[in-house]
């Protein structure tokens, strides 16, 4: 198989996966604001910036993904 | 439910304080026997010129070694058991659930979350063990120290992305089978099963696509 093959495949996993880095890195997000809210008690705060964090986190994966090739 | 099974629902075991979803635990021995009677069947009788079930699994062998030597280099080439192994797993999993009375045992959170765990775990251990503790840390405070957030929300974000991925996927795959049966019957569920089996061999490369690009970054020595 050539190597133009192998990047067509490649490309297309990726595309195939990126909305899920953006929703995924949201759930990250949600789940580590929840963890923060429960153990300083200072709800709904933690969510809502977990929940921008991880908005901002899945931009920039999906970035680097994208730039970076990797 | 008609056809012998409903989906989504598990038939629950306990024991020693621990709750066992029987069925996907069932499916998942099929599922490893599949695979092992596949590998013995394929490399039984070795010829030259592959015929039948050698043919196709040194095709997806030769692949998937490819994808590994042009994402990690040469130093890949000792995780290739496992990425081969998960792959014909996931193969073989996720075309279990199309035989009537059979499901997947990737319909369950709980077997694409192990999965994906198991992946994330070689990552971590393979990226200390090739950049070093000190440059492994560093990392997370690139390019700039508050990123160290979004870092440790990426790194979080992997594991749900590799297993929520393939669990919707299937589980979404098999409940739209039962309903278009119960609707249309026939002609409109065939299509579908016809395009599940294409559904799971794609989930499958994705998963494995994405496991290989997870290791070859922390098989590099730099960044």
């Amino acid at each position: 198989m050539g190597k133009d093959k192998n990047t067509l495949l490649s490309a297309f996993s990726t595309a195939a996966s990126i909305g899920f880095y953006l929703v995924s890195s949201v759930a990250a997000g949600i789940l580590l604001g929840r963890l923060v809210d429960g153990y300083f008690t200072i709800a709904p705060w933690g969510t809502v910036w977990g929940i921008v964090l991880g908005m901002i986190a899945g931009m920039w994966s999906i970035y680097k993904k994208v730039v970076g090739g990797k | 439910m008609e056809h012998g099974h409903e989906i989504g629902s598990h038939s629950l075991a306990h024991f020693a304080g621990l709750t066992f979803n029987m069925d996907t635990l069932i499916m998942t021995w099929i599922t490893m026997a599949i695979v092992i009677v596949l590998a013995i069947a394929a490399t039984r009788r070795m010829e030259l010129r592959p015929r039948g079930w050698q043919n196709f699994l040194e095709m997806a062998v030769m692949y998937l070694l490819e994808q590994m030597e042009t994402n990690m280099g040469s130093k890949g080439q000792k995780l290739a058991p496992l990425i081969i192994t998960l792959f014909l797993f996931l193969v073989v999993g996720n075309e279990l659930g199309l035989i009537p009375g059979f499901t997947s045992p990737t319909n369950d959170i709980n077997t694409t979350l192990g999965l994906a765990l198991m992946i994330i775990v070689i990552v971590h251990v393979l990226a200390i063990k090739n950049k070093g503790f000190t440059k492994y840390i560093k990392h997370y405070f690139e390019p700039y120290i508050p990123f160290v957030v979004i870092n440790i929300i990426e790194e979080v974000a992997k594991p749900i992305t590799l297993s929520f991925r393939l669990f919707g996927n299937i589980l979404a795959g098999e409940i739209l089978l039962l309903v278009l049966g119960m609707l249309v019957p026939y002609f409109v569920p065939t299509l579908w099963l016809a395009f599940s089996v294409f559904v799971g061999i794609v989930q499958a490369f994705i998963f494995t696509m994405l496991s290989i690009s997870y290791l070859s970054n922390s098989m590099q020595d730099g960044h």
